[in-house]
């Protein structure tokens, strides 16, 4: 018996330089931009016209595949997370306080530099 | 000067629906009285759209099609008649008014606030559930700011987005230049009323800020320069009337239709007037006689040239009926 947890996952569609992600619920072993059981939802990394990052969920389906035991992977949970649907993933803060470390360093270099 | 009016009192329109708020019949033309009957009422609705005509000419050649051949069909006098009961009805269905509403509240309500992913990114994430089944104004829509608060999404962000993912047909993502502030008066100057109401009204919804705004400056320029014609027989002509009548500038409408020979719609606008503002200080002493009815209110509100226009008309009647009797 091969496991093969069903999860929702991104899904990377766009072209060079310009990523675009579907949602996407799919057995693991599927390929990352093959044969998937249903799509949920899409997300455009690069921010528009208004700096806006356009993330468009099925929330009914989510809910359903959750509840049947799909898991999501972690990129997905930080946007089920920021999306008030699933808690904040830890990640989020992780990576928050990642940048914002990276930022001070920055900034502390340049001050020493002056 | 575009007009100002309170919200509240439009709210009141909406809400109100036998009450009689009894408030000066005097209106300084900008805001609007409460009226004794709502827009939606089916008297108000029966006489406006008697108001507005028909005209097919007017409503079936608007349209730009593909050129195809024109097709012939051979019929009886029964099925004729029902031929043009059904146009008729198609005609009603095009003509209906175009929706009058309050002003919707804004949104944006904070949902939940999370300090600890402060800047966790530099532009806000807007969240659409794509579900099916929901209605667009429903839809559960957010924004993440970069600050960590998740706020619902505003009218604006929510009209653009469900344009993206439910788009309807005609509208654009972001208002048209010809609606904005900026070029309307513009637009108007050059006599592009109709034009700019249809666009307005596919684009906008109807409670939206944009649809009321550019409504209400079509309407004024309209009554300033007196095009009032520009809109009869289209389903923006009940607007337009509803717009002057409560803000008791009927005059140039009235005489406009006197000087058009559109005697029953004239009467009619004033019968309309005494259902909606009966508070008013007119009240005709002769119930019901067309032209001496339209007569009285002209010269009750001081509408001269519309008097004179009666005047003429009634003389004209009298002496046709004198040849008449004579014969």
């Amino acid at each position: 018996v091969v496991e093969m947890p069903v999860r929702i996952r991104l899904s990377l569609h766009g072209c060079t330089n310009r990523p675009f992600y579907h949602i996407v619920v799919a057995p693991s072993r599927f390929k990352r931009d093959g044969r998937h059981l249903e799509q949920v939802g899409s997300f455009d990394p690069m921010p528009n016209y208004n700096n806006e990052k356009l993330v468009a969920l099925n929330i009914d389906r989510i809910r359903y595949w959750l509840s049947v035991g799909a898991e999501p992977t972690k990129p997905v949970y930080k946007i089920l997370g920021l999306a008030g649907i699933l808690p904040v993933h830890p990640r989020s803060y992780l990576e928050t306080e990642r940048r914002l470390r990276d930022i001070n360093n920055r900034t502390g270099i340049d001050k020493t530099k002056e | 000067v575009e007009p100002t009016f309170g919200i509240m009192s439009l709210r009141f329109c909406r809400g109100v629906y036998r009450l009689i708020i009894l408030r000066a019949s005097y209106s300084n033309g900008c805001v609007p009285l409460t009226p004794a009957v709502s827009v939606d009422d089916e008297r108000v609705q029966d006489y406006l759209g008697y108001m507005t005509g028909i005209q097919f000419d007017r409503l079936y050649v608007k349209q730009k099609e593909e050129l195809s051949l024109p097709k012939y069909r051979l019929l009886t006098e029964e099925q004729l008649k029902r031929v043009n009961e059904e146009a008729m009805k198609k005609a009603k269905n095009l003509l209906k008014m175009t929706p009058v509403l309050p002003e919707r509240e804004e949104k944006g309500q904070v949902k939940d606030r999370d300090p600890r992913i402060d800047r966790f990114d530099d532009s806000k994430w807007l969240f659409t559930d794509i579900s099916m089944g929901r209605e667009d104004k429903n839809r559960y829509i957010v924004v993440r700011e970069p600050n960590g608060v998740l706020r619902e999404a505003t009218w604006e962000e929510r009209g653009r987005v469900c344009q993206i993912y439910f788009p309807k047909e005609g509208r654009k993502i972001w208002l048209p230049t010809l609606l904005t502030p900026e070029q309307l008066p513009d637009v108007l100057e050059r006599g592009h009323h109709l034009h700019v109401l249809d666009l307005v009204c596919v684009q906008c919804e109807p409670d939206s800020s944009d649809y009321i705004r550019v409504h209400h400056t079509v309407y004024e320029h309209i009554d300033k320069e007196g095009h009032y014609q520009d809109l009869y027989s289209t389903k923006h002509y009940g607007g337009l009337v509803w717009y002057l009548l409560l803000r008791d500038r009927l005059e140039g409408l009235i005489t406009a239709m006197l000087e058009h020979q559109q005697f029953e719609e004239a009467e009619t606008l004033v019968k309309l007037y005494c259902l909606c503002l009966p508070n008013s200080s007119f009240i005709s002493s002769s119930p019901d006689t067309g032209l001496q009815l339209i007569q009285e209110f002209c010269s009750h509100k001081g509408y001269s040239r519309a008097e004179e226009i009666v005047k003429k008309s009634l003389k004209d009647t009298e002496q046709s009926l004198a040849i008449q009797n004579h014969d």
